[in-house]
């Protein structure tokens, strides 16, 4: 392990400082929400449009996608052309946030550090839609930045959208070298999962953002950018990258559908099944493997819980492995399920519900039962690695050791299709199974096993209750 | 991650700009290397940590002293060994 924390120090990069899998990111429903609420308020009168909470943008498509990327500082005078945005023209954007912590910390603090930016794209009189932003944290000052891909598309197109997303990671696996590919085929699949949950599956586009000091390593992640491109028949778009003290890997996804999304939470009743594609929580074994190389007593623990160690590094394996593969046959798969645009929206025919797994793990279940409004009774918790996990949170090397990256759907589907919906899973590979049922309309809660305790270190989540 | 002795005898452990699992991990290592009744302060500034090292430190047998923002989004956890 010193060898590869030495390989990391070389180029500038603490290994300690590095999360496995979902990057360290501001709070969302303390934080990050509460402040585009506020900048929405204050920047009422402007022409462009801040959404309240979203995962991927969804937009008209067009013949022609145009991805500019621009990287702003953030907490100084704006550097911003803004002739360059008005060239631009963009209908919408997705950004990435990279804000000091101490930002990070209140909803009045990360407002006070974005409201210049989106003040002064404002005064470009762009007509303009703010999608997906996500934040992440960085402990330099002088590297609180703003990275904005602007999506500019032109010649629309009846009958189609566009989708797009952004994330990045840290790291995915801190126990083999940055430049290895599955580092960043693994950050692009999670990166690619907010769309394929959508359905969406069809003119992919991958713009990576590789944020590194070493400009050599960063021709060779981008290389591994563009080889997964390739081989996957997916567009590669180049953008400007940039140099960070802090290590992330990730990118901007663009895909197409001719199919309605699966957001329609108001279809969602008393009676549907709650799905999952497969067991999910791939970060454990990642967590506990880099744990059992620095403390030789979590080693010799799991070992006494009849895990040999070769055992707990296959499982490491088997976990990246299952990150590094794109979920586009479950896109496929959810497509198949969803009307047309402009047709009727069928319950009984289509899926109204589908959300990704992946970095909420358990908490999805409160997640979805807020959005819809509803009490789920979710009756198993399938693990991928379920004694791993409850190592991970009974030593607490984990708080929410069911969390992944790169993760299974969750699917609400009525009784009608659910047989049929698990077939086709099951024949693309994956491991579905019903968890769950919808019991009643007008109050968020969810019931779920007491199993649910080992693999957390404290519910917390007033919504939740766990029962037998 | 050195553990430095402080004038007043107690000691401390800077662990600012690390990550979950390396807090607990660290804390623990630390914790080792003490006398029964000796204290540690460590310092972090991980959210998720806040939750983690001290629930760890208890469950080995040792004793949450205080837990204090010492500055903006930067937290003390003080430990007497147990």
């Amino acid at each position: 392990m010193e060898d590869v924390f030495k390989e990391y120090r070389e180029i500038g990069i603490s290994s300690l400082e590095l999360a496995c899998g979902c990057a360290v990111k501001v709070d969302l429903e303390t934080v990050v929400y509460p402040a585009i609420r506020e900048l929405r308020r204050r920047l009422l009168n402007k022409r462009f449009d801040i959404p309240s909470k979203r995962d991927a943008e969804i937009v008209g498509a067009g013949r022609k996608v145009e991805v500019h990327r621009r990287v702003y500082k953030l907490g100084f005078e704006m550097d911003m052309d803004l002739n360059d945005i008005r060239s631009i023209n963009p209908q919408t954007c997705v950004a990435v946030f990279q804000v000091f912590q101490r930002y990070a910390g209140s909803y009045e603090k990360f407002t006070e550090l974005l409201e210049p930016i989106y003040k002064r794209i404002s005064e470009s009189g762009a007509n303009l839609r703010f999608g997906k932003g996500h934040s992440i944290v960085t402990t330099a000052p002088e590297e609180s930045i703003a990275i904005f891909d602007f999506i500019t598309v032109r010649e629309p197109i009846a009958g189609k959208l566009l989708a797009i997303n952004n994330d990045t990671v840290n790291i995915i696996d801190p126990t083999i070298g940055i430049g290895d590919k599955r580092q960043v085929i693994g950050a692009l699949c999670n990166a690619l999962n907010d769309l394929f949950v959508l359905g969406v599956h069809k003119e992919l586009r991958v713009a990576p953002l590789i944020g590194v000091l070493d400009s050599s390593l960063r021709d060779k992640m981008i290389g591994h950018a563009r080889n997964f491109c390739r081989e996957l028949e997916f567009e590669f778009v180049d953008v400007p990258q940039f140099n960070s003290r802090r290590l992330f890997i990730g990118g901007t996804v663009l895909g197409t559908t001719e199919k309605q999304p699966p957001t329609r939470e108001e279809l969602v009743k008393p009676g549907m099944d709650v799905v999952v594609t497969r067991p999910f929580g791939e970060l454990s074994p990642i967590t506990v493997y880099v744990s059992s190389l620095i403390d030789g007593e979590v080693a010799s623990e799991v070992e006494s819980r009849g895990i040999p160690l070769n055992e707990l590094k296959r499982m490491k394996e088997r976990a990246i492995e299952i990150i590094s593969s794109p979920n586009i046959r479950a896109a496929k798969v959810v497509s198949e399920y969803l009307p047309k645009i402009g047709e009727g929206f069928n319950v009984e025919e289509h899926i109204p519900l589908a959300s990704d797994i992946s970095g909420p793990g358990i908490y999805i279940f409160a997640e979805i039962a807020e959005r819809t409004n509803t009490s789920i009774e979710v009756s198993e918790v399938p693990l991928l690695f379920p004694e791993v996990s409850e190592y991970a949170a009974e030593r607490f090397l984990m708080a929410n050791a069911t969390a992944g990256t790169n993760g299974a759907f969750l699917l609400i589907t009525h009784e009608n299709i659910t047989e049929d919906v698990v077939k086709d899973f099951s024949r693309a590979g994956y491991s579905p199974r019903v968890i769950g049922k919808v019991r009643e309309t007008g109050l968020a809660k969810v019931r779920m096993p007491k199993e649910v305790l080992k693999y957390v270190t404290n519910i917390a989540n007033p919504i939740i209750e766990v029962g037998d | 991650m050195n553990v430095r002795r402080l004038p007043n005898g107690e000691y401390l452990l800077d662990l600012r700009g690390t990550i979950c699992p390396y807090p607990v991990l660290y804390t623990k290592r630390a914790l080792e290397k003490l006398k029964t009744g000796e204290v540690l302060s460590v310092i972090i500034d991980n959210p998720p940590s806040l939750e983690t090292v001290p629930a760890s430190v208890k469950a080995s047998g040792h004793d949450v002293l205080e837990v204090r923002e010492v500055e903006p989004a930067v937290w003390a956890i003080k430990i007497r060994r147990g």
